[in-house]
């Protein structure tokens, strides 16, 4: 299931960056976004650990040929932004 | 036809503790179809402060081995998508599921508030739906068997969540549950 076709095992490096990014989220979660009720804008939650991640969740998805989720995604974003001007 | 069912349960737990605890909760021993959950966007709302996820949910098939030949395949996905508000206190989820969908559809809602007479609590309220889709014999059975596991995920489900609150309330640092 998992491919090696360039060396780059999918499954193993997304249980670690999944991890990290997880651990960070948790600890923001509880420390700055409950606590501190609204964030300011901008703010990347986890970027370092997310970057990562986010990297592995692109190729699963590309994968199991489920990109179309995070286009639905942007454009469910894009209208909610025009409906709130 | 779509089956419906509304439940609603009582955490002896803060709604901060519960909602950190949901985010944790899969995979887990005790939900053994649930096979793996992956964020897939995430970001807070300028507009509204609110926390708005996406996540990838990979399970074992719904339908039974003996009936595999309406689907071709072991695995499903569903996608969840969430809105935190952290200054209302609230917490909805929104599952729907992807993969066989000329087949079988479902839905589940999940919202999570502050419990009305008591705020160190959380009240959890559930609706799920499902319909199958094939105008075959089995379809009582396969409904049978949505709500079955429906029910046995929920109340496995909540197991892994309390244990979850307590080793958050207990200051432990929770990866999964183990």
């Amino acid at each position: 299931m998992t491919s090696k076709e360039d060396g780059f095992d999918p499954t193993k490096l997304c249980a670690e960056a999944k991890q990290k990014y997880n651990a960070c989220f948790s600890r923001w979660y509880r420390k700055s976004f409950l606590d501190m009720g609204r964030p300011g804008s901008g703010e990347g939650v986890c970027q370092v650990e997310w970057n990562e991640y986010e990297r592995c969740i692109k190729l699963m998805l590309k994968k199991r040929k489920l990109e179309h989720l995070l286009e639905e995604q942007a454009k469910l974003e894009a209208r909610v932004g025009k409906d709130s001007r | 036809m779509v089956k419906r069912l509304f439940q609603e349960y009582v955490y002896q737990h803060p709604w901060a503790v519960v909602t950190e605890a949901t985010w944790l909760k899969y995979p887990n021993p005790f939900c053994p179809h649930v096979l793996d959950v992956d964020v897939i966007s995430r970001r807070v709302d300028d507009n509204d402060g609110f926390l708005k996820t996406r996540r990838l949910f990979t399970a074992t098939s719904p339908v039974p081995r003996g009936l595999r030949w309406l689907m071709n395949s072991d695995v499903a996905y569903a996608v969840e998508d969430s809105v935190v508000d952290p200054v209302k206190q609230r917490m909805e989820l929104n599952l729907r599921s992807l993969t066989f969908g000329d087949i079988v559809e479902m839905r589940e809602t999940s919202t999570f508030e502050p419990h009305p007479e008591n705020s160190e609590w959380t009240l959890l309220k559930q609706h799920w739906s499902c319909e199958w889709k094939v105008s075959t014999a089995f379809v009582s059975s396969l409904e049978k068997l949505s709500v079955q596991r429906f029910l046995s995920s929920v109340a496995n489900g909540r197991l892994a969540v309390k244990q979850l609150c307590q080793d958050i309330e207990q200051n432990e640092t929770p990866n999964h549950v183990s």
